[in-house]
C-alpha cells in the first residue's frame, strides 16, 4: 500500500495550535515555527480582525486546518454548509494540511459539541468511508484522519481502532493524524498496550502527530484519564512521542493547548523539545545505519 | 446462528446517544457499552455530558463576559443547563451558538431581579457580532456632493452590516463597563432610574465601537434604518428633540461609518 502522499509540502519544523491569546506574541515575536494550526469553525466568520489577524499569521507560517465540527463517523451524510464554509476557508488560507476526526458529532439535527465514540463495527466504517470521500472529494483534497480520546467502548465493535484506521486508509485514500497523547489516554482508559498500537496502525500513512496534556480523574479506585488540552504534556506521552518517531520517522509535531493556557514560551519550549526528540533520534537512526 | 442481542445499527446508536447527552436517559446506550472495570456507564457517560456542557457553556461565557460577571461564573454555568435544554445546538459552529441569551434572559425566573440583564447581553451579542460582520467600506460623503437639495431630501440610506442600534430603559453601557473593570479599577456605580440607554455599536478598523447617542440622533439613524428619507427622519427627530441638529449629526454619523449605500 503507498503511503500518504500530501497534497502540499509539509513543513519539517513543530507547530502550535494558534490562540487569540497568542495573536501578539506571534505577529510580533515571530517565533521560530514551522506552523500553526487553528479549527475551522473559530473562523467561519463574515470578516472583521478575526480572519485579518489569520492572514497575517498565514504570510508567514504554513497553516493546518483542523475541524472538530464534520463529524466524519455520522450516520447521517456530513452537512453540506459546513463543507462550504469550509472549503471557502482552505480556498483562501491554502493550509498545507486539513484534519478532521474519528468520531461523531451530529444526529439528525442534534449537534452534540464533542467528539463522541464510534462503535467500530463495519457499518460505522462504510458511513466513516463515505463521508471521507465526500469531504475530500468536495475539498479536492485528501484530509488527515486523528484517532480520539475515548471515555468507553462498543461491545459490538468487530475491529481495534488501528484495524478500523488500516481499512479507512485503505478505502479512502486519507491520510492520519496521529494524536499520541490520545493513544495513551486511551490505552489506560481502555487496558491496552498503546506500543502494540503504534505497531498496528499504518505508520507511512501518518502526515502529521499532536502531542498535547491531559488530566487524570479519580473514580474510586481507578483513575480515568480525560484529554482536557489543559496540561503541560506529561513524560509518559513523551516517552510513547519517542516510540511513535522511532516507528514512523520525524513528522510535523502539533503541541495542543486549548485550557489553562500558559505563556506562548511554554509551548514554545515543548515544540522545542519535540524538535529535539526528532532531531536525536534521526542522529541516532544515522549513526545506527553507519554501524549497520 | 442467532442474531445477537448487541446488533443495533450506527444510527440507533447515535440516537441512543444523543439521547443519554440531553438528558432523555440511558438505558437505550447503556446495554451496548462494553463494561469498565470499576467505573459505572453512567459514570463514563457523564464525562461525555460534562464535556459538551462545558464547551457550551465556555463558549456562551466567552460571548457574555459581562453578564457572566454580573451573575457569577458558578451560575451562570448552572444557568447554562436550562438554556442548553430550550436551545441544544444544531450545528458545529460554536462561534454562532449563544445567540438566544438575551431573549432566554428575559423571562429566565432565576434573575428576574436584574431586569437589565437581558439588555447587557444584547449589547454583547451585538458587539460580537459587529466584530465578526463582514467586512465593508463606509459610505464617503464626497460622493454625495453635487446632489441637489431635493435629490438629498429624498436620500435613503443602508448601513455597514456590524452597525446595531440598541435602546435600553436601562444605562447598559455602564453597567457593561463596571462588569468588565479590572477589579479596583471600576468606575462609580450608574444611576440606575431614568438613565436610559441609546447606543450605536460597529465595528470601524479592528475595534467595536459603542457609542451613546441624544435621543434625537438616535431616533434619526432608527427612522433611516426602518426606510425613512432623510427629510423624513430628520423631521421626525426635530420633533422629539428640538435641538436636533442635522449637519452635525450626519458628519458625525459619517465619521462614525454608519452608512454603507445611499439612493
Amino acid at each position: 500500500m503507498p503511503g500518504f502522499q500530501p497534497d502540499r509540502p509539509m513543513p519539517d519544523k513543530t507547530g502550535i495550535g494558534l490562540k487569540v491569546e497568542h495573536y501578539r506574541d506571534v505577529l510580533e515575536g515571530r517565533p521560530d515555527l514551522g506552523f500553526f494550526e487553528v479549527h475551522p469553525e473559530n473562523y467561519m466568520l463574515g470578516g472583521g480582525p478575526g480572519l485579518t489577524t489569520l492572514e497575517a499569521v498565514r504570510s508567514n507560517y504554513p497553516l493546518s486546518l483542523h475541524g472538530v465540527g464534520a463529524s466524519l463517523g455520522s450516520y447521517d451524510p456530513v452537512d453540506p454548509d459546513h463543507l462550504t464554509r469550509l472549503k471557502a476557508l482552505v480556498d483562501r488560507f491554502e493550509p498545507f494540511v486539513v484534519s478532521e476526526h474519528l468520531s461523531w458529532s451530529r444526529y439528525q439535527d442534534h449537534f452534540l459539541a464533542d467528539l463522541l465514540p464510534l462503535p467500530l463495527t463495519t457499518a460505522a466504517l462504510a458511513a466513516m468511508t463515505a463521508n471521507v470521500n465526500h469531504m475530500q472529494e468536495a475539498l479536492g483534497r485528501t484530509i488527515l484522519v486523528e484517532n480520539p480520546s475515548t471515555y468507553l467502548e462498543f461491545s459490538h465493535a468487530d475491529m481495534t481502532e488501528p484495524e478500523f484506521l488500516r481499512a479507512l486508509v485503505k478505502a479512502t485514500g486519507c491520510g492520519l493524524l496521529l494524536d499520541v497523547n490520545n493513544i495513551h489516554v486511551c490505552a489506560m482508559n481502555h487496558g491496552f498496550d498503546p506500543i502494540g498500537y503504534l505497531d498496528a496502525i499504518p505508520g507511512d500513512a501518518v502526515g502529521e502527530i499532536h502531542l498535547a496534556g491531559h488530566s487524570i480523574d479519580r473514580y474510586g479506585e481507578r483513575d480515568i484519564r480525560i484529554d482536557t488540552h489543559g496540561a503541560p504534556i506529561n513524560d509518559d506521552v513523551w516517552a510513547l512521542y519517542e516510540q511513535a518517531i522511532i516507528r514512523i520517522g520525524p513528522k510535523p509535531t502539533l503541541i495542543e493547548r486549548d485550557d489553562n493556557l500558559p505563556p506562548f514560551a511554554d509551548l514554545l519550549a515543548e515544540a522545542k523539545q519535540a524538535e529535539h526528540v526528532m532531531a536525536s533520534l534521526a542522529q541516532g537512526a544515522n549513526n545506527a545505519s553507519v554501524a549497520g | 446462528m442467532p442474531a445477537s442481542p448487541d446488533k443495533i445499527t450506527l444510527a440507533g446508536i447515535q440516537s441512543a446517544f444523543a439521547d443519554a447527552l440531553s438528558g432523555r436517559g440511558d438505558t437505550a446506550l447503556a446495554p451496548h457499552i462494553k463494561p469498565m472495570p470499576g467505573v459505572p456507564t453512567n459514570v463514563q457517560l457523564d464525562i461525555y455530558r460534562n464535556n459538551v456542557h462545558a464547551a457550551l457553556a465556555r463558549s456562551t461565557e466567552g460571548l457574555y463576559p459581562a453578564v457572566a460577571k454580573l451573575v457569577g461564573e458558578e451560575f451562570f454555568h448552572h444557568m447554562m443547563r436550562d438554556y442548553i435544554q430550550r436551545f441544544p445546538p444544531q450545528h458545529g459552529r460554536m462561534v454562532d451558538y449563544g445567540h438566544e441569551l438575551p431573549d432566554f434572559l428575559e423571562s429566565y425566573p432565576p434573575v428576574a431581579n436584574l431586569r437589565y440583564l437581558a439588555d447587557v447581553a444584547r449589547l454583547e451579542l451585538a458587539s460580537y457580532l459587529a466584530y465578526r460582520a463582514p467586512d465593508h467600506t463606509p459610505l464617503n460623503p464626497a460622493q454625495l456632493a453635487g446632489l441637489s437639495p431635493q435629490e438629498v431630501a429624498a436620500l435613503r440610506f443602508e448601513f455597514v452590516p456590524s452597525l446595531t442600534l440598541l435602546a435600553s430603559p436601562w444605562p447598559v453601557l455602564d453597567i457593561y463597563r463596571l462588569a468588565m473593570a479590572p477589579e479596583g479599577e471600576e468606575p462609580p456605580a450608574p444611576e440606575m432610574d431614568n438613565n436610559p440607554a441609546r447606543l450605536l455599536i460597529l465595528r470601524s478598523q479592528d475595534e467595536v465601537d459603542m457609542i451613546p447617542l441624544p435621543y434625537g440622533d438616535f431616533s434619526f439613524l432608527m427612522s433611516l434604518q426602518t426606510g425613512a428619507n432623510l427629510e423624513d427622519a430628520a423631521a421626525g427627530a426635530t420633533a422629539s428633540q428640538s435641538d436636533f441638529d442635522l449637519s452635525s449629526t450626519l458628519a458625525q454619523a459619517f465619521s462614525a461609518g454608519v452608512f454603507s449605500t445611499a439612493r
